[in-house]
């Protein structure tokens, strides 16, 4: 008749298998030999279960798998649809982001060629309210750029004040929405006047042209010069980085080709905006001009950093569409 | 997914106890990994957070199980595996089978005998035991991530540990049929 097992004896030994005892207690059960013989019953056990079983064939992997990435991508699209859902309604509860980090979109998707054109809902607001931001940014830049040398100190408190003015309408934009998706747009859109994009809102004023090909040349001229003009530093600082004290760079005060005239009505056309989201670009450049008299709308569409200028006449039929060089 | 099929079905497999089984419990963990990995915030290794996705699935198939009305039929992969290394182990030397292919058939017959038995006396583990033991034999978790897998403290992870191998032990030591037979009764 065997002595009945000591209730702590397969502890004793299991612990000792997987190296959870201290030094003392491992000491005291390796000089047992009631544990001595446990460990190893329970080692014999372990390695019997240690050997894997055999997988099933690559037939039956593959189904497995198939049929998980079926899940992920339903999941995935409605996970997109309600994101799209959510967000085209103005009154819709601020989505909590449970999910890993999104993709980074260059454009809003639901950008609508007519968008513009209807009434403004909460999105749309946050956009002009950073439009507006960054037009009274640019213009105290402008004022400074023309000719007032003096008062460094007042051009830094201009500075501050409006990027304090502008920093209250971007924070409202993250504000509103817990999801990562639209704080990136409203962080895209916040930052489009100060890092190097116009405002959403700007619509320039390029003057006369002769042919598409002087348009096409004032367009990326245009552009060219905004972006420069727009790089002056301390409009913006970065997230984390350190205050801008150093005087402002070359550049703000009388440039060659400083940004164009300004003009507060959209443009009427909504085919630009609408071919940029269609393409999966942005709009870097909306603008009027005069081609052989006549009124054009003009659009500077970015995709993936190559650029395109759309111009359409007053009837909205394109009358220039092609890529801009660099 | 590949690259962590078979480590998840090797788990399935000896959690759940037979073939049918682990497949169901193998897809539904699959899925419910590919639905879920948007919310995995990288707190815990994806080993980790894999391995409790799969044996969440595998406990749910069990209890499923449970409710079938209908007994289960005897596991088809073991009885095929069983049958096809008997089949080898049997056939004659003047077949154009020398001794060294008998030997080999011979120990495969012991490999599935041996798989069988070791189902069976797993199938006779509460699944709670089952679950730490293999976690930890099969899958070399640690004590730690154990605990995070089953969502249990670590002191419960070492009493089902131990209980759950002493359990085993015992069934591999003194099989119930004289036979040696193994034996898939839950």
């Amino acid at each position: 008749m065997t002595a009945p097992r000591r209730p702590d004896l397969d502890d004793l030994a299991s612990a000792l298998l997987d190296g959870m005892l201290d030094a003392d207690e491992a000491e005291t059960a390796r000089r047992d030999p009631a544990v001595v013989a446990r460990v190893a019953a329970l080692a014999a056990a372990r390695d019997a279960l240690a050997t894997p079983p055999p997988p099933p064939d690559a037939a039956g992997r593959e189904r497995a798998i198939s049929a998980a990435m079926s899940a992920f991508d339903a999941e995935t699209s409605a996970a997109d649809d309600d994101a799209t859902a959510a967000d085209a309604s103005p009154s819709a509860t601020p989505r909590t982001f449970e999910h890993a980090t999104p993709l980074p979109r260059r454009a809003p998707a639901r950008a609508a060629g007519g968008g513009w054109r209807a009434a403004p809902s909460a999105q749309w607001a946050r956009w002009l309210g950073a439009a507006a931001a960054v037009v009274l940014v640019v213009a105290g830049v402008s004022l400074l750029a023309q000719g007032d040398d003096s008062g460094d100190e007042d051009t830094a408190a201009e500075e501050t004040s409006a990027r304090d003015a502008g920093a209250g309408s971007e924070a409202e934009a993250p504000a509103e929405a817990d999801d990562d998706a639209a704080r990136d747009e409203a962080g895209e859109s916040a930052d489009e006047g100060a890092g190097g994009q116009l405002a959403s809102g700007d619509v320039l004023d390029l003057g006369a042209v002769e042919s598409p090909d002087a348009l096409a040349d004032r367009a990326l001229s245009t552009l060219a010069a905004e972006r420069g003009f727009a790089d002056v530093p301390a409009t913006e600082p970065e997230a984390g980085a350190a205050p801008d004290t150093t005087d402002p760079a070359p550049g703000d005060e009388g440039q060659d080709g400083a940004a164009a005239e300004r003009a507060a009505e959209p443009l009427a056309c909504p085919i630009g905006d609408a071919t940029a989201a269609a393409r999966g670009g942005s709009v870097d450049l909306r603008a009027r001009a005069r081609l052989d008299g006549q009124p054009v709308e003009v659009w500077v569409i970015d995709v993936d950093g190559s650029l395109t200028v759309l111009a359409v006449d007053a009837d909205c039929a394109v009358i220039l569409d092609r890529p801009l060089p660099g | 997914m590949r690259r962590h099929h078979d480590r998840l079905w090797a788990l399935c497999r000896r959690l759940t106890g037979n073939h049918a089984d682990a497949q169901d419990a193998l897809q539904d963990a699959l899925i419910a990994i590919a639905r879920g990995i948007r919310r995995y915030d990288g707190r815990a290794a994806f080993t980790t957070w894999s391995y409790r996705v799969t044996t969440n699935a595998c406990l749910d198939e069990l209890r499923r199980r449970r409710r079938r009305p209908i007994p289960e039929a005897p596991d088809a992969e073991g009885v095929g595996a069983l049958a096809d290394a008997s089949a080898g182990a049997a056939a004659p030397a003047g077949a154009g089978r020398g001794p060294a292919m008998g030997a080999t058939s011979g120990a495969a017959v012991e490999a599935v005998a041996d798989r069988l038995h070791v189902d069976a006396a797993l199938a006779r583990l509460p699944d709670d035991f089952r679950a730490a033991v293999v976690l930890r034999d099969l899958c070399d978790l640690d004590y730690a991530e154990i605990a995070r897998v089953l969502d249990i403290p670590a002191g419960t992870v070492r009493s089902r540990i131990a209980r759950g191998r002493a359990q085993l032990a015992d069934l591999l030591g003194n099989p119930t049929d004289p036979d040696d037979r193994p034996s898939t009764r839950p």
